[in-house]
């Protein structure tokens, strides 16, 4: 039933990638809802279902999203992603309501430069240029004003299922 | 110490990931098959759930690009305007308008294409994510449709079709970073090799055209269609717009600016050429 939910969670992403946030263009650069899968994933369940979660939501970006770039990249940057945002929010003594929004800024940029220098690695032409900085900002700043919301239904995901409450009620 | 079999045990699941990912890398570079026809498989489930979906936040996406790329369709609009008016001057003084514009109109109906047959494909949808440019037509191998296939528009080059399932094909944009192609300098004929530079950036020529070679800003270039090209010939592909020696003062540097409006692409013709025909 958790897998069910996850997966419906995925495929919701991948559709809001694909066809209301994707083709949205901001300074150059796209936003990208589905590296907000393994944040909420981390940040809800800590960095071993982050990079679970992000190494599938990468692989399922990779088939349908990133159509021209090598296929496991997406998967290998988001699960990096997963695990350092669950290992930074574990580090981290008191919980505040800023932590979800820090964490996913600075988990969407590392997520984008690790796929930039892994993409680099593997001979992705063009990579680590001047619009890296662009994608940054775009993508840090929308995943964090979305990091809320996205929270409440990673928790929904992660609810045993005896316990599972109507979203609004959380 | 079950925070430290926790850390252990979360560490042991990241490695296992990233050497899934790098056989995963791995298995696409050495080209395998069961790579394509996952990436077949996904997008022929997912292409019809997008579609759906397209159908409901076109119009939203369409009202933020509206509003968003309001200076540039001005400045854009501005552009058109002032083209129109020197076209209304020109046509003022020509005495033979008339004859210019059937000339036009035959030229008109020379296609770039030549005998090659075309298709004509409809663009569903466009870049999704960073990092890549690519485009999606509503035709496949059902219609005749190859990888390898150049697709072009009506005033040049856009792209080649990089994978394909049955019934869509993904063209990957010929500014996208390591898009490669041979190109011929028109006014010399010399022929040099391009690549793309990524997003917003112009076509790059760093090849093949030599000090020597007179190069003026808006000088057009085209496919150069020389043995084992993988496009035809004397397909447009975009204009000078900046010029500079190279660093070691061997060949020029030219910025291309591409003929066809990729930005703004909503149909296609796909030629039926395949690289190694």
């Amino acid at each position: 039933m958790r897998g069910f939910r996850a997966a419906l969670v995925l495929v919701g992403a991948l559709l809001l990638q694909a066809s209301v946030i994707g083709p949205i263009e901001i300074a150059g650069a796209r936003p990208d809802v589905v590296l907000l899968v393994p944040v909420v994933a981390a940040l809800v369940a800590g960095p071993d279902r982050g990079a679970v979660a992000g190494f599938a939501a990468g692989l399922a970006a990779d088939a349908v999203l990133w159509r021209t770039t090598p296929f496991g990249l997406a998967a290998l940057s988001y699960c990096l992603t997963g695990y350092l945002v669950g290992s930074f929010q574990a580090g981290v003594l008191r919980a505040t309501w800023w932590l979800p929004v820090a964490a996913a800024a600075l988990g969407s940029a590392a997520g984008l430069i690790a796929f930039a220098v892994a993409g680099t690695v593997v001979g992705l032409v063009g990579a680590v240029s001047g619009s890296l900085l662009a994608m940054i900002a775009v993508v840090a700043i929308v995943n964090a004003a979305l990091v809320l919301p996205a929270t409440r239904l990673g928790r929904w995901v992660e609810a045993p299922a005896d316990r599972l409450l109507p979203l609004g009620r959380r | 110490m079950a925070l430290s079999r926790r850390s252990g045990r979360s560490r042991l699941t990241l490695i296992v990931l990233i050497l899934s990912s790098v056989t995963v890398l791995t298995l696409d570079f050495r080209g395998a098959g069961v790579i394509d026809d996952v990436r077949g498989a996904a997008g022929t489930v997912f292409s019809p759930l997008e579609g759906a979906v397209d159908t409901v936040t076109n119009p939203f996406s369409d009202a933020w690009n509206g509003i968003t790329g309001y200076d540039d369709l001005e400045a854009e609009n501005e552009a058109l305007r002032q083209r129109l008016d020197q076209i209304d001057g020109d046509e003022v003084r020509n005495e033979d308008a008339a004859g210019q514009l059937e000339d036009l109109a035959e030229l008109e109906d020379l296609s770039f294409t030549g005998a090659i047959d075309t298709v004509v494909a409809r663009v569903v949808s466009g870049p999704q994510t960073n990092f890549e440019q690519s485009i999606q037509l509503d035709k496949g191998s059902d219609d005749g449709l190859a990888e390898g296939m150049p697709v072009v528009t009506e005033a040049g080059l856009v792209g080649r079709i990089v994978s394909i399932t049955g019934s869509r094909s993904v063209v990957q944009l010929v500014t996208e970073a390591g898009f490669d192609l041979g190109v011929r300098h028109v006014p010399s004929q010399t022929v040099g090799f391009a690549q793309g530079a990524g997003i917003g950036a112009p076509i790059r020529v760093d090849e093949g055209i030599g000090p020597s070679v007179e190069v003026e800003e808006g000088d057009a270039l085209t496919t150069s269609g020389v043995s084992r090209s993988i496009f035809p010939p004397d397909i447009p592909v975009g204009r000078v717009t900046s010029i500079r020696s190279s660093a070691d003062q061997l060949a020029q540097e030219l910025a291309v600016e591409p003929l066809a409006d990729l930005a703004n692409l909503s149909y296609v013709r796909v030629m039926l050429w395949e690289p190694s025909a």
